[in-house]
């Protein structure tokens, strides 16, 4: 049983059919000098991810269908609001992201009293390189999202992010399961939430297991469909202002 | 134009009556019946007066009457289309907030039965510590 009392932070890994990948995460986690508590959400997977990740000693949400990756998010959000958690950290259960910068992500959202740092991949450190119409399209993101939070960002689609408590009382009401909307569109929520938004540079890399996905076909349709993710997410009317906390 | 068809009529009669049947017996709800009883009637009033369609397709500008009634049949079933998507969306925003819940009480239940067994344990732990007592006073 883990304690009852909750650790500062819960790391949320949202997770479909990441069985290989996802022990070697769990692993990692649990070697990093923290007080940080782990949830897998397991997305409707259909091979073994969440026996996996309770014989690792995580604590699973099971969700019965898939309902993507801002619907286990909104799941994890809502299980740390339910719990008592300040602080989320959303982590890839693919290996991509490396545990061992979150103490670094909950130091900047600490000693720059923001809402949200994202670990964002173009901001110096790593190797990290996209090519083409995805590339196009990340660009375009940092500018036009750059100007909406105010703040200097080069990577918007990481999945990569720690969130304070204003971001987390705001995404456990209001995150959305569509297309990109578990980047792109909740810093726009955010945003507009009045949520301070900044980044730290990580480093990214390759997926354990599994192989990505970068023919140009598929990199055009990810232009097309984000562009139109990002126009949706600009043209939604505005949510509350989340009352200031902190 | 003056002789009134049966064929309509019946069509459209059957389709009422189908309707109906579906909504008197609450496998169609009735916010979803309207725009189709609308079409039905409409269809209905035109078989017996089809002179009804020429005056409405002349004051509409429109030169062939049956574009009129062409034109009417998609509007009605763009408008249904468009509240079975949005009914659709909202179904699903409903399932997956039911999915959460129910994927937290999974856990909660889990984390439960994990606190029973421990305290299960704990407690044939203390009857065995008191039994032995007592028999080493006994001895």
């Amino acid at each position: 049983m883990p304690s009852t009392l909750p650790g500062r932070a819960l790391v949320v890994i949202p997770a479909w059919n990441e069985e290989e990948a996802l022990p070697g995460v769990l692993k990692e986690l649990s070697a990093i000098p923290a007080d940080l508590d782990v949830v897998v959400v397991n997305d409707g997977s259909l091979d073994r991810t969440s026996e996996v990740a309770r014989t690792h000693g995580a604590r699973v949400l099971d969700l019965s269908v898939n309902l993507g990756v801002g619907g286990a998010m909104r799941a994890g959000f809502r299980y740390a609001m339910r719990s008592g958690y300040d602080v989320v950290v959303q982590l890839d259960a693919d290996g991509q992201h490396d545990p061992s910068a979150i103490p670094q992500l909950l130091k900047a959202l600490d000693d720059e009293h923001l809402d949200i740092v994202i670990g964002a991949r173009f901001a110096g450190s790593g190797a990290y390189e996209a090519s083409g119409p995805r590339r196009a399209a990340m660009r375009l993101f940092a500018v036009v999202l750059s100007r909406i939070t105010h703040a200097r960002l080069t990577d918007t689609t990481s999945g990569f992010k720690a969130m304070g408590p204003r971001a987390v009382a705001l995404f456990s009401r209001d995150y959305p399961a569509e297309y990109l909307g578990d980047t792109v569109e909740a810093l726009v929520i955010a945003a507009r939430a009045g949520l301070r938004i900044g980044q730290v540079g990580v480093v990214m890399r390759p997926r354990q297991a599994g192989s990505p996905s970068h023919s140009p076909f598929k990199a055009a349709l990810f232009l097309g469909r984000a562009s139109f993710a990002l126009l949706m997410a600009l043209l939604r009317p505005r949510a509350q202002r989340v009352s200031a906390l902190a | 134009m003056t002789l009134t068809s049966p064929v309509p009529i019946a069509i459209t009669s059957a389709a009422l009556i189908i309707l109906l049947q579906l909504l008197r017996t609450r496998r169609m709800r009735e916010k979803y019946a309207s725009a189709w009883a609308i079409l039905g009637v409409f269809i209905i009033v035109l078989a017996f007066f089809p002179s009804v369609l020429a005056t409405l397709a002349h004051a509409l500008g429109i030169a062939v009457p049956v574009n009129l009634l062409f034109f009417a049949s998609l509007v009605v079933l763009y408008v249904v289309c468009i509240q079975a998507s949005v009914e659709l969306s909202s179904l699903g925003e409903d399932r997956r907030t039911l999915v959460e819940e129910v994927a937290m009480l999974h856990l909660e239940v889990e984390q439960h039965a994990g606190l029973l067994e421990d305290l299960a344990a704990k407690l044939e732990g203390r009857a065995n510590d008191v039994r032995s007592t007592g028999s080493d006073e006994l001895a």
